[in-house]
């Protein structure tokens, strides 16, 4: 969480490495500050994305009311109607397209608010456009894998339609737990994941994994991966990071 | 009145209380001995001119004696004028005998009530004659061995020379304790104002201190009484002083800080704008990026460096925090960082939690820049350890195996603004004042020392643990 608010040309050259590649999708940017949304919009649009963009909170509404968009950049001080009023209100109307929020005030408070009110994530101003990005990504990688879309990190692509994965488009042939645990890391490509988040994500098969078992399933995927460039790497103490290049 | 009495109370006035303290007093006093002195006077003239009426009496009841039919009274003209004879009040008299009836007389006097005041062999009472005129009587009752009879001698005066007499006292005691009570309301009420005027000559002294420079206040011509007050109040001006001075120079040090990074985007900007050849502007952009960089996480941490400030008593937001699952949180988001500069980051605890009582936004704060400042320091490729304990006391360290710090920088880096070296590789200076500020909000330590294999630093948080144990 701290990652976004201590930027550096380091951190950014890791996000540099892949773009949402074939994943373009149309981007609402809900944004008052011009130089901020023109910077936006045109690093969004040279990764592909078709973006809108809207200044204030109303008109942002109302062109949702009757638009659909794959992910909403939203911007919390809005003129007029807030950004989480109108986060409210699109929740409440069942609206459930991915939300990332932009704030400029990097407290505990802005965050569990916005998550609260349905936010799927949020960055704090400033920010780079790669972080950006990878953010954004993530966020509509679980939007399109919760409709059933295809979902791809670097030769690693889940068709969550055929519960299967493909490595350099072969499929792989995985156990429903091994399935479960590289669906877990893939979702949440570029964080690290805790034993105690697969053991949580796991939970459906009414029996307790031990984290041995969880290191088990980790260390039979790794196997399968062996030769391409997506590796799992262990972080001691921490977890898992799902790896697509040599980075 | 009363409205003005409501609006004087709502402001506390030393002065006001001190004359209502004394001059209420004064007065009640002064009241309380001017009437007694009136009453004295009253009763001895009173008992005089008593007295003086019962030698009258008296006298009378020497010309009374036994004649042939009961008693006689023999009362010549001329003694009976220098009797009577009064400026104001003649002298009323009346002899009565038992049988024989009024023997000599110039007045109807009333008759000797029951409740009569006795005096020697005589009686005393007050009376109302026939034309209504108040008399004060003294009786004098004459047995039948005597007078031949018993015979009552009754000699009475007007009360008009009395209540002249008693106006004159009254006068007499009433004009000095007036001339009394206004000269000791003024010599109070001076004293008063005169007393309270070195508490007015300091509130003048304080008022035309600017708000530039707070000098303290000397203590010459200041009473013993106000001493105490005006030495808590140099401590304290000392105290405000001292912090404006930090702030000064914390503010004149941002500032600096910020121009460097701000000079170096303009210079780059400039130097792009001139440029033709594209992988030198691509250079100069770097150059930009990484200036802006700079500025970006100064901000940063001055925003986080006001938040553990004003965290400072704060402890009611204070909580009990797992220090290992905070250490874990924090950590797990600075892994990819780190691994961008080739740098291992791992966690070292045991499965229990280490249980701390602390502000979360600000620990995650000092967490975080104690992950961020060994990360920034770090040359790359090497490791970062964190580990969490519980014993002695809950701690987290964070070892690396970068360049580390000299022994003698090594409390000098707290401060802000200050470097353990002086590349300046894209530090701040602020994020170890940050971690030294928020653990003394919690009451904990913060320190750097050696490593076991003696390369780079370890730099270990201790905190209290919460206080059920």
């Amino acid at each position: 969480m701290a990652f976004n608010r201590l930027s550096s040309t380091d951190a950014g050259a890791t996000f540099r490495r892949d773009h949402l590649e074939d994943e373009a999708v149309r981007i609402l940017v809900v944004e008052d500050d011009d130089t901020i949304a023109d910077a936006v919009m045109h690093g969004l649009r040279r990764s592909g994305h078709v973006t809108e963009r809207l200044a204030d909170g109303e008109s942002a509404d109302a062109t949702l009311h009757h638009e659909h968009f794959d992910a909403i950049i939203l911007d919390l001080g809005l003129p007029g109607v807030d950004g989480l009023t109108l986060l409210r209100r699109m929740r409440g109307r069942g609206d459930n397209t991915p939300v990332l929020i932009l704030s400029a005030r990097d407290t505990l408070d802005v965050r569990i608010r916005g998550l609260d009110d349905g936010a799927d994530d949020y960055i704090y101003k400033p920010f780079e456009m790669a972080e950006l990005e990878a953010r954004l990504r993530a966020v509509a990688r679980r939007a399109i894998a919760r409709s059933g879309g295809d979902v791809a990190v670097g030769p690693l692509r889940l068709k969550p339609g055929e519960r299967r994965f493909y490595l350099d488009g072969t499929p792989l042939e995985l156990s429903p737990r091994e399935y479960a645990v590289l669906e877990v890391l893939l979702l949440r490509h570029g964080q690290v994941i805790s034993k105690a988040q697969i053991q949580n994500r796991l939970s459906d098969w009414n029996e307790e994994l031990t984290e041995a078992a969880i290191e088990l399933y980790v260390h039979r995927i790794r196997r399968k991966l062996s030769g391409s460039i997506a590796t799992i790497r262990t972080v001691r103490g921490f977890g898992y990071l799902l790896q697509s290049d040599d980075g | 009145m009363a409205e003005r009495t409501i609006r004087l109370n709502a402001v506390p006035s030393l002065r006001r209380r001190l004359l209502l303290r004394l001059l209420v007093p004064l007065f009640a006093l002064f009241g309380i001995s001017g009437v007694c002195a009136y009453w004295l006077a009253v009763h001895y003239s009173s008992s005089i001119y008593d007295h003086w009426l019962y030698d009258s009496v008296n006298s009378l009841a020497l010309l009374v004696s036994p004649g042939p039919h009961g008693a006689q009274a023999d009362l010549p003209v001329a003694v009976e004028k220098v009797f009577v004879w009064d400026e104001t009040d003649p002298t009323l008299f009346n002899v009565t005998g038992a049988q024989s009836g009024v023997l000599v007389s110039n007045a109807d006097l009333p008759p000797v009530p029951d409740d009569a005041e006795r005096y020697v062999d005589g009686f005393f009472y007050d009376g109302v004659l026939a034309d209504g005129e108040r008399v004060r009587v003294a009786a004098l009752p004459l047995s039948a061995d005597r007078a031949g009879e018993p015979v009552w001698v009754k000699v009475a005066e007007t009360g008009t020379e009395r209540a002249d007499l008693i106006e004159h006292i009254f006068l007499a005691v009433l004009v000095p304790q007036l001339l009394l009570i206004t000269a000791a309301f003024f010599a109070v009420r001076r004293g008063v104002v005169d007393g309270l005027l070195p508490l007015r000559r300091l509130t003048r002294r304080l008022r035309a201190q600017g708000p530039q420079a707070l000098q303290p206040l000397a203590d010459a011509g200041v009473p013993e009484e106000v001493r105490p007050l005006t030495q808590a109040l140099n401590g304290l001006l000392g105290r405000l002083n001292a912090l404006f001075d930090t702030h000064r120079k914390f503010i004149a040090d941002t500032a600096h800080q910020l121009r460097t990074p701000l000079t170096a985007i303009k210079l780059n900007i400039e130097e792009a704008l001139a440029e033709n050849d594209i992988e030198r502007t691509h250079a100069h952009l770097l150059r930009l990026r990484a200036s802006a960089d700079r500025a970006t996480r100064l901000t940063t941490q001055l925003l986080s460096l006001a938040r553990a400030e004003s965290g400072a008593g704060l402890p009611d937001r204070f909580q009990k925090i797992d220090l290992a699952r905070l250490a874990h949180e924090c950590g797990a988001a600075w892994v990819p960082r780190a691994l961008a500069k080739q740098i291992e980051l791992s966690l070292h605890r045991d499965d229990d939690p280490v249980w701390v009582r602390g502000d979360p936004l600000l620990l995650r704060e000092a967490v975080d820049n104690l992950i961020d400042n060994a990360i920034q320091y770090h040359p790359g490729h090497g490791q970062i350890r964190l580990d969490v304990r519980a014993t002695p006391e809950p701690r987290l360290s964070v070892e690396d195996d970068g360049p580390g710090i000299a022994p003698e920088l090594r409390s000098v880096v707290f401060g802000r603004f200050q470097r353990g070296d002086q590349t300046g590789r894209g530090g701040t200076g602020l994020g170890l004042a940050i971690v030294s500020e928020i653990a003394a909000t919690h009451r904990g330590r913060v320190w750097l020392e050696d490593t076991r294999s003696g390369r780079g630093i370890r730099a270990v948080l201790e905190l209290p643990p919460p206080r059920d144990g």
